[in-house]
């Protein structure tokens, strides 16, 4: 044998032990403990089929309802149960299809975009799968046993505040606990765009998708705090009778449409998005050119998450709002048409650009375009007030809605599962099947709902459960069922062939479609760990830039394609120019999610039915689950300060600061945060503009408790930062901590002596309420900020913690901020009340 | 344009107009802008039109008139710097060859969202001019 062949043989070798290690980091554990697995590749595809799986069962809860319509008075389903039908239709697509759907697929999809091995929390995400799957199955089986919300998926008081049962709970709870879960999904998303991506992927070469994550998780962390700080009043009136959106108090029942709204239209691009996303992938795949406009695309996915935050009104045009309020809202509404057809032209640019190839997921591309634009066009129509005041609440809206919905986000859903079919399961799904799924689906939507906008114009009302004969509705409606019919044969059609058995078929082609983009660099069928090495990228198009290159890192020739230690790691890079920073340790599976979220589940559902001893002692157990999960794995001392990443980079395994990804988690959940806080803030000067004349003496507050308070909790703060600054360890920094969280307690308690003292009653006014949650939200936030400190006092006693493994301190000190801020200005804007014009 | 490796001020302004570390959050003034710009006519018609019994806007039409005047000046300026910016990151050479794309793509952003967020609040200042009361 030569040197060299002698040498090769040992490079072989030692890959394939290096192989064994990484999968035996990456591997998925078996048999029940399957379900502790937390990788992104498991939990994502478990949320995808959670989330289909709920869409067709809204899906038949709407079969229903079109039988129900097919022809005039029927009696099918009795009025109680159509409300409660159309109600968890619309409820069950939005909030547990058509946002997780994102989710899913993102968490699946995205780090292999990216290079990843895996997403920064994948906890995070087990955790946020628990909380839907929980939390969505306790709202969508309500309605098997009668009981579930009757007032239409936007809950209008004071029908909802007033009515009697636990429906509106069920939803106000259930969907309260999934906001939360979206939440926790867009903090792992955003963290992992801006810091997971290879090395050489600097921002303007960031896969179009992960742009469109950052967008819509940028919009997440804002639209959904404002329903979670209604919700938490839409509660607090049903249980408590705080009159928030009682007119006789000083509440307003449209104060709660302005914040579901300023929630819901986002909502509309927060689905969106995301499957123009899709869109992005597929386009420039099938076109076999890269897209045409990236800076543009990425342009109009930030100016639509803008602009939306500007169009809520346009769904209270019936109000009854001054008409200079509808008119910005009119100009807003129009004005987002630009950034949306800038999308739509690149796309259409892209296709004029390259050689079309007609498979599969590009018929799905088409149709979408097709129904989409015709939706969006509607849609124009609609944002224009007169109009609107002539088809509001008519099946034209039902019409419109549909086809932005299903034409924006339901066909391309079906575009990327087409897609990425061969990437999740390794085969292809049939075509000749699809192209029947593809007909029978579009022809049965048109055949639904192109009617509905006649229908609509000729005056029936939406959400009516039967109709007299006689007024020209009968065959428009009943065509409208005889579509539904064919869409829901489509789709059966699509659930047989995506859920047959494929055992003993053959795998897809490597990179089957001929992609350009690293999620398809996956082998057949995909490896736990994801990718064999994590490649430097030298473009947009990196499959296509360099042949050579699923070879290359097939053959371990990039950065780590090790795992000396047999734990999972990944690799972060810098947010601008994605040079290596560190290699993190992320965590393997754990029942601990699970746990949690059943603690937490739990504590939700059982206040639904107003059992609050319970609630409080099952969300103390999910509390203490998930400071022991804390404890357990989160950020632990590396046994190696430094790891080489291969090429002779060495990079840190321990940062803490603006450097990590816990850092990153905890700011942008604290923006999450401080956003439902700002709404009570807004909620309060809603309520002082439409008091003018009421007696706001009785609201006045001694001085000393809540300034006591605000200085306790601004003192705490700026005490963290010392501390951190200085370094803190063993006992004598454990009983620093301390004495801070002693302090922070006393502060928390403080604030909330002084609506005490000045006995001022929450049910008296929506004033006083208000009063009440803005001091009661910052004392909690305070008391939150005190069980950290007392965790961190704990790490450092146990040697957690010290002045090199700060991470802890670093991240509480970011919540101490907000903490304080919020105090300060909850304070100041309650103390003021009675001076306040 | 003078070449700009030739001069040594040139060079140091354009660098110092196209510094990365400040990058990300370069894209946001002008979309910021047009957002409180929104944000302050909204709330300030709708409690103008609460507390004034739903009276007449003249007055408070020509304030908010003054202030898209002053938030398109802002944005136009923050457009001209991004234009700017571009403009030298395609001129000069040394010292950002690696980080070149980046900083174009950065500026090239920052340039379309200013250019966006004007027409946004032309748009939504359109209705101040055509809207005399509140009813």
């Amino acid at each position: 044998m030569t040197r060299d062949a002698a040498a090769a043989s040992d490079r072989d070798a030692e890959r394939r032990a290096s192989a064994e290690r990484l999968l035996d980091a990456w591997r998925a554990p078996s048999g029940w403990r399957y379900w502790s697995e937390v990788n992104n590749t498991e939990v994502g595809v478990w949320y995808a089929a959670t989330a289909f799986a709920f869409m067709l069962y809204a899906g038949v809860l709407a079969l229903i309802m079109r039988t129900q319509l097919a022809v005039p008075e029927n009696d099918l389903v009795s009025a109680n149960t159509y409300n409660q039908l159309y109600t968890m239709h619309g409820t069950i697509m939005m909030f547990l299809f058509a946002v997780p759907i994102f989710e899913a697929l993102s968490i699946i999809v995205l780090p292999n975009m990216l290079g990843a091995r895996d997403l920064p929390f994948p906890r995070l995400s087990a955790y946020g799968y628990w909380c839907f799957l929980i939390g969505g199955t306790f709202v969508a089986g309500s309605i098997l046993f009668g009981i579930a919300p009757t007032a239409g998926w936007f809950m209008y008081p004071p029908l909802t505040t007033q009515q009697e049962g636990v429906g509106a709970d069920v939803w106000l709870l259930g969907l309260g606990f999934i906001e939360i879960a979206s939440i926790a999904a867009s903090v792992e998303l955003i963290t992992g765009v801006l810091k997971c991506r290879p090395p050489g992927m600097g921002i303007d070469r960031i896969p179009l998708y992960a742009w469109y994550v950052l967008v819509v998780g940028a919009m997440i962390l804002f639209a959904f705090p404002p329903l979670i700080a209604g919700d938490l009043m839409f509660e607090m009136e049903r249980a408590f009778d705080w009159p928030f959106f009682d007119v006789a108090r000083g509440g307003d029942p449209v104060l709660w449409q302005h914040i579901f709204w300023i929630f819901g239209h986002p909502e509309v691009y927060i689905i969106f998005l995301p499957t123009i996303a899709i869109l992005a992938m597929i386009v420039p795949t099938f076109a076999r050119v890269p897209v045409v406009g990236y800076t543009w695309i990425v342009l109009s996915a930030a100016g639509t998450g803008f602009l939306s935050f500007a169009l809520w009104v346009h769904h209270m045009y019936a109000v009854g709002l001054p008409k200079i309020s509808q008119g910005f809202a009119s100009t807003a509404s129009i004005a987002v048409a630009l950034p949306t057809g800038i999308q739509i032209f690149a796309f259409v640019a892209t296709l004029l650009a390259g050689n079309v190839i007609v498979r599969l997921p590009m018929l799905f591309v088409f149709g979408c375009i097709a129904i989409f634009v015709a939706g969006g066009l509607t849609g124009v129509m609609v944002a224009i007030a007169p109009f609107d005041w002539q088809v509001h609440d008519s099946y034209f809206v039902v019409a419109h809605l549909h086809y932005t919905l299903i034409g924006g986000m339901g066909f391309s859903v079906l575009a990327g599962v087409y897609y990425f079919f061969p990437y999740f399961s390794g085969r292809m799904l049939d075509e000749r099947i699809g192209r029947w799924v593809f007909w029978l689906i579009f022809v049965g939507f048109n055949v639904t709902f192109l009617p509905m906008h006649y229908t609509g114009m000729l005056g029936m009302p939406r959400r009516v459960f039967t109709y007299e004969a006689g007024l020209g509705w009968e065959t428009l409606n009943l065509i409208s069922t005889a579509g539904v019919y064919v869409i829901a044969l489509g789709l059966a059609l699509f659930a047989f062939d995506v859920f047959r058995p494929r055992r003993g078929r053959p795998y897809a082609d490597r990179n089957p479609w001929n992609a350009g983009t690293l999620e398809w660099l996956i082998e057949m069928p995909g490896q736990p760990w994801g990718v064999r090495s994590i490649p430097r990228v030298e473009g947009r198009y990196p499959l296509w830039e360099d042949p050579e290159l699923i070879a290359k890192v097939d053959a371990a020739e990039y950065y780590m394609p090790d795992a000396p230690e047999r734990t999972r790691e990944t690799l972060i890079t810098s947010v601008m120019e994605a040079e290596p920073m560190q290699c993190m340790r992320v965590s393997g599976p754990s029942f601990l999610p699970l746990i949690a979220a059943a603690f937490t589940g739990t504590s939700f559902i059982v206040a639904t039915f107003h059992l609050y001893t319970w609630a409080v002692i099952t969300g103390a157990l999910a509390i203490a689950v998930i400071l022991y999960w804390l404890w357990r794995d989160t950020a632990p001392i590396p046994r190696h300060d430094e790891r080489d990443i291969g090429f002779g980079v060495r990079v840190p395994t321990y940062v803490s600061g603006p450097r990590s990804c816990g850092w990153w988690g905890m700011f942008i959940t604290m923006l999450a945060d401080v956003t439902a806080y700002l709404t009570l803030v807004f909620s309060f000067y809603y309520y002082v503009a439409i008091n003018p004349s009421a007696d706001r003496s009785a609201l006045t507050l001694p001085f000393l408790w809540p300034f006591a308070g605000l200085l306790l909790s601004v003192a705490v703060a700026g005490a963290v930062l010392m501390l951190r600054r200085r370094g803190v360890s063993g006992p004598r920094g454990a009983g620093l901590l301390t004495l801070l969280a002693l302090l922070g307690a006393v502060g928390a308690a403080v604030l909330m002596v002084g609506p005490a003292e000045a006995a001022i009653a929450p049910t008296s006014h929506a004033l006083a309420a208000m009063v009440w949650i803005l001091l009661g939200w910052s004392a909690a936030h305070v008391g939150l900020g005190v069980l950290m400190l007392l965790f961190c006092a704990v790490a450092a006693v146990t040697g957690r913690l010290d002045e090199k493994h700060d991470i802890h301190l670093w991240n509480i000190e970011v919540y101490w901020y907000f903490a304080a801020f919020m105090a300060t200005l909850s304070v100041l804007v309650v103390w003021s009340l009675p001076v306040v014009p | 344009m003078a070449e700009p490796s030739t001069n040594d001020g040139w060079q140091r302004q354009a660098l110092a107009l196209i510094d990365p570390r400040r990058g990300l959050w370069r894209m946001l003034p002008s979309p910021l802008i047009a957002a409180v710009h929104f944000t302050v006519c909204y709330m300030a018609t709708s409690v103008y039109c609460i507390r004034s019994g739903r009276g007449e806007l003249t007055t408070l039409n020509v304030l908010l008139g003054g202030f898209t005047v002053v938030a398109l000046l802002a944005i136009g300026l923050l457009a001209w710097a991004a234009w700017r910016r571009l403009h030298l990151v395609r001129q000069s050479r040394e010292g950002l060859a690696k980080r070149r794309g980046e900083i174009e793509f950065l500026a090239r952003i920052t340039w379309y969202l200013a250019l966006l967020s004007f027409v946004g609040v032309l748009f939504i200042a359109a209705p101040l001019a055509f809207f005399g009361g509140c009813r």
